[in-house]
């Protein structure tokens, strides 16, 4: 976030700012791990409350946004606990997509949403890892800060979620290597 | 195409249109956040205002942060007011004259009120944050705000309660709630009387039982004295006592909701909040009706293919109702129920301590 004079002065003009520059990238970050609908607004809710209340906390930019990338990955993980609403929530995210996401030809949604089930079924510092560098285009010593640890941890993360994901793929697709079209059976798993 | 390129590709939020910033959903959720409530609108209960961080009873410190202004955004659930159930009420109050007909009639408008009420709540956008509410209730509630007392010697809790179980079950009787009233004695004696309804076989009862024979369904009314009030103990004794050690978050829920009102004292209908709060996935329902017509704050809780839902009076804390409703698959175990079925529920109608095992609060005994 562009940091203006004077602003630290106006806590309230701060947090507009930080709000202005940072609240798709949190709605994104939620909807990306949760069903959409309902959960995203929530999940954005606390992270920027959180924000708001410590606010003499949140670093300057640009550290700023990657102060609330861990907010909302401890936000996140709060309601991720049980394994079972993972799977539920993974099937029905599955569903909604099918229905709110128009299909292309080639079967191309079945393809992402055999992707996604993959992915939910990594282990969830891996799986983090890889949407933090892919999806929310952190480099690897940006997401080393949000997770805690070094850059070369984080390296070495991605490659193995790639590696995992890449065999599971392979594993319920039947095939040698990741396909470049849609795999063809690859139910999901029951809640 | 590489791996990386298919998983940019499935980022689910490229497939969703985002609202920006200045959007109508985000400026209402940036005044929910910095905006502190300044009107009480709901009696005397919301707010947990801006300020140095709260201490309750039992060593639960809530947060200081300001106070979501929630009402700008809320509005009543998507539940039709339920039609019939204010004059219900009050004929109840002279249920002594008429009493098989009374309780066959409210059975009859509850049968109704279940069948008309849709399966689904509202959109969540523009509400109040989950735990802003519940910790608006949890100061209330530590404050002495629908607290009970245990019945001291010669008393009883008297409890006026609908409740309705198994109306999933292929077994079950779908539209058969229990009306019941209890008077429950320190010591585990009492009386209830209650009666089903048609479309089941009807039956009603009035049995009187000895010390330590409570009747099961109103084990939370003795239960309550022996739980611990800081909430994270509490949870841990929920799970331990009633769950068999094995933490299930809807479960949690409902025995939250039923010690709620199990004549709790203040410190630990303080703490029940607290749990629910950290239920995760626990959300905000907004203003919903009971079916008795009652407006109160709904929260609620998918799990397992059921949604546990709890309504209560934001001013008094009270609960109103709970109940458990189910939802779209996927579900659990044997639970394949239609979306929509309501699977139980409870009214709480009534509850107090009087002098003798047939007097209601506030009247003679019957």
């Amino acid at each position: 976030m562009p940091e203006t004079e004077g602003q630290h002065d106006d806590p309230e003009r701060r947090f507009r700012a930080l709000y202005t520059a940072y609240y798709p990238a949190m709605l994104a970050y939620a909807i990306r791990r949760t069903e959409p609908a309902e959960d995203a607004t929530d999940i954005v809710a606390d992270i920027f409350t959180t924000a708001w209340r410590r606010l003499d906390q949140v670093p300057a930019a640009p550290a700023d946004r990657l102060w609330l990338y861990g907010v909302a990955q401890r936000v996140v993980a709060g309601r991720r606990r049980s394994a079972r609403r993972l799977r539920s929530l993974t099937s029905r995210l599955r569903a909604e997509q099918t229905v709110a996401a128009p299909q292309q030809p080639g079967g191309r949604d079945r393809a992402r949403d055999h992707l996604i089930a993959a992915l939910d079924r990594l282990p969830p510092a891996e799986r983090e890892v890889l949407q933090l560098v892919l999806w929310e285009q952190l480099s690897h010593a940006e997401a080393a800060q949000v997770l805690g640890c070094s850059a070369n941890a984080v390296a070495i993360r991605v490659h193995r979620a790639k590696v995992r994901l890449r065999d599971l793929l392979t594993a319920r697709a039947g095939r040698a290597t990741v396909p470049d079209g849609p795999p063809s059976t690859l139910p999901l798993p029951r809640p | 195409m590489d791996l990386d390129t298919m998983l940019m590709q499935a980022d689910p939020a490229q497939h969703r249109e985002l609202d920006p910033p200045g959007s109508a959903a985000a400026e209402q959720l940036y005044r929910q956040i910095t905006r502190p409530e300044p009107a009480r609108r709901l009696g005397a209960g919301w707010g947990v205002a801006g300020g140095p961080a709260r201490r309750l009873p039992g060593g639960w410190r809530l947060a200081g942060r300001p106070a979501p202004r929630p009402l700008g955004g809320w509005r009543l659930a998507g539940r039709p007011a339920p039609r019939p159930l204010g004059g219900w009420r009050r004929r109840r109050r002279t249920w002594h004259a008429a009493l098989a007909g009374v309780t066959a009639l409210a059975a009859v408008a509850v049968v109704a009120s279940v069948l008309a009420r849709p399966a689904a709540g509202p959109s969540a956008a523009g509400r109040a944050p989950v735990a802003a509410v519940l910790d608006a209730a949890a100061v209330r509630a530590a404050q002495g705000a629908g607290a009970g007392r245990p019945p001291g010697p010669g008393q009883y809790l008297y409890v006026d309660e609908v409740v309705a179980k198994g109306l999933g079950s292929v077994q079950g009787c779908p539209g058969a709630p229990m009306t019941v009233r209890a008077w429950v004695a320190a010591d585990g004696s009492g009386r209830q009387i209650g009666t089903f309804p048609a479309p089941c076989q009807k039956l009603d009862f009035d049995q009187t039982y000895p010390k330590g024979g409570v009747p099961g369904w109103l084990f939370a009314y003795i239960e309550a004295g022996s739980l611990p009030t800081d909430p994270a103990a509490l949870q841990h004794a929920i799970v331990r006592r009633f769950e068999h050690g094995h933490a299930l978050p809807s479960a949690t829920f409902a025995y939250a909701a039923m010690f709620l009102n199990a004549g709790s004292p203040p410190a630990l209908r303080a703490a029940l909040y607290q749990v629910i709060e950290a239920l995760p996935g626990v959300r905000n329902l907004g203003l919903v009706r009971d079916r008795l017509g009652r407006l109160g704050q709904g929260v609620g809780l998918v799990k397992a293919g059921s949604r546990s839902e709890l309504i209560f009076d934001p001013g008094s804390t009270s609960v109103l109702e709970d109940e458990m409703v189910a939802v779209r698959p996927p579900q659990d175990g044997n639970n394949y129920l239609p979306a929509g079925t309501v699977q139980q529920y409870t009214l709480y109608v009534q509850q107090g301590v009087v002098n003798s095992a047939g007097a209601t609060p506030g009247r003679a005994a019957g």
